[in-house]
């Protein structure tokens, strides 16, 4: 998955386009081990807090926050696909691919939690700064 | 594998804003040849050249397919449509200039697709469901971009964002990108003009194209989406299509998967109903059936639809509409949270139905609806960072406010007003240059009139000697002595008299320079007056003295006239100056990348290759 992923990052999204093979593969890498363990053991609080380090490493890159939702599904669809292409038929490579399904969207989920609760931040600071201005 | 058969159909569009078509196309399958021209140009002349390219390439093609390589003939055939349409451009003046581009595909018989182009027309392959772009834009920011000039986002505001670096009929030969495609069965081609792809995203376009609905039906659609995005210039597409051998996955979810899950909506709504969703807040107030049947039953159609044409719009548009409204109205993330788990729970537990019935579609049905499900998902996330960037401007505006009231409030403490009453004004009593302090008055109260005498005698010299048409070199003159004479001693009779001196005029050499030139002058005839004057030498001293000093707070003020005139100009002098430093830095970066490529590509160059391609910059 991450030898395609790497060979189809420009089609991805713009940050994975601008980097070198090399620092790429390390990025797929990363996310798939955290959805490995999340598949494996069923606790995203790993897989989270990887989640939000990479929302900051984009936004330090000035990507916006819907960036990574978006690379994220890429990377999910293409990760699908190698395994819809790659594994042989069979009740087992049906499981996981189901799996790799849910997990998919459990992962665009915990991103959008992720927008969600910058939001909220975002919005405590506007009030307590209106709050400021008008007293 | 044997030879494929294509399904294909062409369609074009005038658009919402343009008069004419200057659009063509070429849709021959007995030939293999289609393609798709863009023309360019003033009073029809880009009709002109689209048709007249088109003509030449598929007369071209026709004769000389059996005898030509693909490679050669692509080649060979749009140097001829290049030579005709700049002929045709040289011949008449309203047509020079015009020209038009050009993305063809050529398919020989062991299902290979040539694909040539010359400008920004693109050809896109789906195949798996993604969308991958062919061809590379000739324009001049793409070509940055591909140098690494450029970012993305840098240059989808370019100013040069459209404008091409190849074209056909701007020269007689043109340079032409081809690469070639092994075709299997399920891909689809499509080839456009760039009416389509500046007026829909590459997200929405893939989702038509992976509809699976058949060539004429995606045409169409594809033009449809141009329209509602703007439909600002003439739209054509073509769409190949290399049709599945045997039914895939994605038909047996089309057909059987989509007809499965919408017999389980009955079951959908009532496990909906046990988890409480019409007690949602975003529901709250209607009827629980209508709750139900609001958001439970649009959701399972938005499912099905898109089951059936294996897309995502229709989920997409239900989580838009379902949260797009409740956020508008301040709503909170963590009811659309709940509503979303509710539904999501509801669809687990149908697929798990269907599974236990059929395995196998079961499965495929799984897959579809976690599909659907990250589709909803992908909406929601985009109404929320939508908000953020919204918030986020807000902070930024309540920041800028809140600092510039902090500055003021640190101004006016540093800086209280005075009171005293003859204080005229800030900048008045601030003189900028330090010889111009108004605590030295130029004439002390109690001077004698021996020496005021001796003044206005020193200047009555002065303008008898000054020729008659050196108008300002008298008015100078007579600033001077008003400064001169004032008794007030502060810098404010300098400053006024110097304002009536500058009058309105250009901040360059020839406004500025005639004023300073004047004040000059009259310090030397003042000078060689003074000698003139019947008087003692001390006398003559202090008259040397204050007319001296007068001219010298003149002339500061007079330069600060032009300071502050200047001032404006400034501030634009260091902003271009800012923007000429970077755009030499990425000059530079673009000749170096541009050294490199030539290096690396210098050994490659073939003298017995025909002049198209040697890589020679064409801009």
């Amino acid at each position: 998955m991450a030898a395609r992923l790497v060979e189809v990052r420009s089609s991805l999204d713009p940050g994975f386009a601008r980097l070198e093979p090399r620092a790429a593969a390390a990025q797929f890498e990363a996310v798939l081990t955290h959805q490995e363990g999340f598949l494996a053991t069923g606790d995203a609080t790993a897989l989270r807090g990887f989640l939000r380090s990479f929302r900051a490493l984009r936004a330090a890159e000035g990507l916006g926050a819907e960036n990574l939702l978006h690379a994220v599904i890429a990377l999910g669809d293409v990760a699908i696909q190698v395994a819809q292409r790659d594994l042989g038929p069979g009740p087992r490579t049906a499981e996981l691919i189901a799996s790799l399904a849910r997990l998919h969207r459990a992962t665009a989920r915990l991103v959008v939690e992720i927008i969600a609760e910058e939001l909220d931040g975002r919005v405590a600071q506007l009030r307590s700064l209106a709050g400021r201005g008008g007293s | 594998m044997s030879a494929i058969v294509l399904k294909t159909h062409g369609m074009t569009h005038v658009g919402k804003v343009r008069e004419a078509n200057e659009d063509a196309m070429i849709v021959d399958p007995r030939w293999g040849l289609y393609a798709v021209l863009d023309g360019m140009g003033g009073a029809m002349a880009g009709d002109v050249a689209s048709n007249r390219a088109r003509d030449v390439i598929h007369e071209y093609v026709r004769a000389k397919k059996k005898t030509l390589e693909p490679r050669a003939l692509l080649e060979a055939a749009i140097t001829a449509a290049s030579s005709a349409v700049h002929g045709e451009a040289q011949a008449r003046r309203d047509r020079q200039g015009m020209g038009t581009t050009l993305v063809m595909a050529l398919f020989v018989d062991d299902n290979k697709a040539w694909v040539a182009h010359v400008g920004d027309s693109r050809a896109y392959l789906l195949r798996d469901g993604r969308l991958t772009q062919l061809t590379r834009d000739h324009t001049v920011v793409a070509e940055l971009m591909a140098q690494g000039a450029l970012s993305p986002a840098e240059a989808e505001n370019h100013a040069y964002k459209n404008v091409l670096s190849r074209n056909l009929g701007a020269r007689p030969e043109t340079r032409v990108d081809i690469v070639d495609v092994e075709l299997v069965p399920g891909d689809r081609v499509m080839l456009c003009s760039d009416g389509l792809y500046g007026y829909a995203s590459t997200e929405a376009i893939q989702y038509i194209l992976g509809s699976g609905d058949a060539p004429e039906h995606v045409a169409r659609d594809l033009i449809e989406l141009a329209m509602r995005g703007g439909g600002g210039d003439n739209v054509s597409t073509i769409v190949l299509e290399a049709p599945a051998a045997a039914p895939t996955a994605s038909t047996v979810v089309k057909t059987s998967g989509a007809t499965a899950w919408w017999q389980k909506r009955q079951r959908f709504l009532q496990i909906a109903k046990d988890r409480g969703l019409p007690k949602n807040p975003i529901v709250r107030g209607l009827p629980p059936e209508e709750a139900l049947e609001l958001v439970g039953l649009s959701l399972c159609q938005a499912v099905f639809h898109d089951l059936e044409k294996s897309t995502g719009v229709n989920v997409w548009t239900f989580a838009q509409n379902l949260a797009g409204g409740w956020f508008q109205r301040g709503g909170e993330w963590s009811a659309v949270r709940n509503l979303m788990d509710i539904l999501h729970t509801c669809a687990r537990v149908c697929v798990d139905e269907v599974r236990g019935a059929d395995a196998q579609l079961g499965f495929l049905l799984d897959v579809a609806v976690s599909r659907a499900l990250v589709v909803a998902e992908l909406a929601l996330g985009g109404l929320l960072a939508e908000r953020l960037r919204q918030v986020d401007s807000d902070l930024i505006a309540l920041q800028t406010a809140a600092q510039e009231m902090a500055d003021r409030e640190a101004a006016a403490a540093a800086n209280p007003p005075s009171e005293d009453p003859d204080s005229s004004g800030g900048w008045v009593d601030r003189p900028t240059i330090p010889f111009l302090r108004p605590d030295r008055p130029v004439t002390q109260s109690g001077v004698s009139d021996e020496v005021m005498d001796a003044l206005e005698k020193t200047m009555t010299i002065a303008r008898a000697r000054t020729a008659p048409k050196a108008e300002l070199v008298k008015q100078v003159l007579g600033s001077l002595e008003k400064v001169a004479m004032d008794a007030g001693g502060n810098f404010a009779t300098a400053v006024l008299e110097a304002r009536e001196l500058y009058g309105i005029r250009p901040v360059d050499d020839a406004g500025v320079m005639p004023l300073f030139d004047a004040l000059d002058t009259a310090r030397i005839t003042v000078a060689s007056s003074i000698q003139q004057v019947q008087a003692t030498d001390a006398t003559r001293a202090k008259v040397l003295l204050s007319l001296s000093t007068a001219h010298q707070r003149l002339v500061g003020a007079t330069t600060g006239l032009v300071l502050e005139a200047s001032l404006p100009y400034g501030d634009r002098l260091r902003e271009v100056q800012a923007i000429t430093s970077d755009l030499r830095d990425q000059v530079a970066k673009a000749e170096k990348q541009r050294a490199a490529l030539e290096r690396e590509y210098a050994t490659n160059i073939d003298s017995s290759l025909p002049w198209g391609s040697r890589g020679n910059t064409e801009w």
